[in-house]
């Protein structure tokens, strides 16, 4: 099996993307894999929410050229996290595809990317090393346009044959089909983007309880709707 | 009253049509931060990588200077890379600092934290334009040497000033090592600073002990063959003194034969001597 590299990534911030990539690596672990988070959020956000320590050393020491251990937070499941280092002068100078390099001789069935709201360097560094791509938007119109800058940029990079992710999706975060926009929200994409398939996690107290009680999902409630929905997304980041 | 509502769809349009937009002061942004990579000034170590051809082994004992200079200073001349993370120039450097980790992690650890090494990036693929690489390369290397052995000993002097120290073995508390430093500061081996350091040792000895003499009329104990020419000038000086004196005393009475051949001789040394002092001179 060819390894999976996923990068989590919308530019906007608070649509789920630390959610998703956590309970996502949380299902594929639970499906018997290796899995790596490696958190490149200067919040450090992932660590915290898997109930491990998100002041440890982590991906800026492995930017740096340190080896640092990822944390165990279940069964094959683990993290780096992620910190304030990232925005240091020296992370800032990397080349887009340092992150691939270090990340190359380290052993996992999957390593999840969990790009940081915004800062487009880190963002960078997270796709150019994936090779699939998970957008995430909410139904909003701010969400959407941070989406879709970030599939141009995928769509630019593939074109222009560079290395990073080769196949992406949209994953529609917090859906709740009672509001208006939320309904609205598949139908705009579809259209604006009809090559791109789009997968669905729907409004979830349990996603949010886990992580707010520092729980991998799976542990947490691994029958919840965020959990099948996040299901439905591992298997198309497996088969689709 | 409840606000009548703009068609959802509509809204959603316009955030894609903005983020097209957005996207394209992206490109640029990202051009220009590609530029600003350029002029990095850290890369890390284990990203340096070795020149392919080099035109010149690796001299060990150059390295070991180098180890010992950096551990003292850290790395003054950055090392010049191509865009791609290739070293152009400083092999030397770069084998000294891998030494120095190795050996001396802590000294590496605080001239080189996080394993960042100063680097000058230069924009071009040494692959694509070898040539380049080559000038590059050659050019780095010219630039050294250059500096004159009386402008090595005034670098020295304010060295010694700012308490460095040219002894042997490690140097004292509040001390720092002065042949290194020099031969960083200057990109020479310190075994050629040490060389000129004791050349110029030796002639400050020399000036010491002309001025003890001058000051006590003690003779000078010169070395056998210094300066000859000074030697014979000074001889010949003495001997022009001393003949015009032996011509001009009052003649003997009744003179012999040999007296009056004593003098004719005498007159033609003295002229003999004057013209070589003459000679002497209009060449200086």
């Amino acid at each position: 099996m060819t390894q999976k590299r996923i990068a989590i990534a919308a530019r906007k911030g608070g649509v789920g993307k630390t959610t998703i990539a956590c309970g996502l690596a949380s299902v594929m672990a639970s499906q018997g894999k290796r899995v790596l988070v490696v958190d490149l959020d200067p919040q450090s956000n992932a660590a915290y929410v898997l109930g491990a320590n998100p002041t440890a050393p982590g991906t800026a020491d492995l930017l740096t050229g340190g080896s640092p251990t990822p944390l165990e937070a279940a069964p094959g499941l683990y993290v780096l996290p992620g910190g304030p280092e990232l925005v240091s002068h020296g992370i800032q100078s990397l080349d887009p595809e340092d992150l691939a390099d270090v990340v190359k001789p380290l052993q996992y069935d999957v390593m999840i990317f969990d790009c940081p709201p915004g800062v487009e360097y880190l963002e960078r560094l997270g796709i150019v090393a994936a090779n699939t791509a998970i957008v995430c938007t909410d139904a909003h119109p701010l969400a959407v346009m941070g989406a879709g800058r970030v599939l141009n940029e995928l769509n630019l990079r593939k074109q222009k044959g560079r290395k990073g992710s080769q196949r992406w999706a949209i994953a529609l975060s917090r859906i709740d089909l009672r509001r208006s926009m939320d309904q609205a929200l598949d139908k705009q994409l579809a259209e604006a983007y009809p090559e791109i398939a789009r997968l669905v996690v729907h409004q979830d107290a349990s996603l949010a309880w886990a992580g707010a009680e520092r729980i991998p999902l799976m542990d947490y409630e691994a029958n919840c709707r965020g959990a099948k929905d996040l299901k439905k997304l591992a298997e198309w980041v497996w088969n689709g | 009253m409840v606000r009548k509502r703009k068609d959802v769809s509509a809204l959603f349009d316009l955030a894609t049509d903005v983020a097209s937009e957005i996207h394209q002061q992206d490109q640029i942004v990202e051009e220009r931060s590609e530029q600003d990579r350029a002029q990095r000034v850290t890369y890390l170590l284990g990203q340096i990588e070795p020149r392919v051809n080099d035109t010149r082994p690796l001299h060990p004992l150059h390295v070991s200077d180098l180890v010992e200079s950096i551990a003292a200073l850290g790395l003054i001349e950055p090392l010049v890379i191509d865009q791609r993370g290739r070293l152009l120039a400083g092999a030397h450097r770069l084998a000294a600092i891998s030494l120095l980790k190795d050996a001396s992690p802590e000294i590496y650890q605080k001239h080189f934290a996080g394993n960042q090494i100063p680097v000058r990036l230069m924009l071009f693929d040494a692959d694509v334009d070898q040539e380049r690489a080559l000038q590059v390369e050659l050019a780095e290397n010219e630039k050294r040497v250059n500096y004159s052995r009386d402008q090595i000993e005034r670098l020295a002097e304010r060295l010694r000033a700012l308490n460095y120290r040219d002894t042997k073995g490690r140097p004292k508390q509040g001390e720092k090592a002065l042949g290194p430093a020099l031969s960083v500061a200057i990109g020479v081996s310190t075994r050629y600073v040490r060389k000129v350091l004791s050349e110029q040792a030796a002639r400050a000895e020399q000036a010491v002990r002309t001025e003890h003499a001058e000051r006590t009329g003690e003779p000078i104990l010169e070395n056998r063959n210094s300066h000859p020419i000074l030697e014979r000038v000074k001889y010949l000086k003495k001997l022009e003194a001393s003949l015009e004196a032996f011509i001009g005393l009052p003649e003997v009475e009744s003179p012999s034969r040999q007296d009056m051949s004593l003098h004719t001789a005498a007159i033609t040394l003295l002229d003999k001597v004057q013209t070589s002092l003459k000679q002497r001179r209009q060449k200086s």
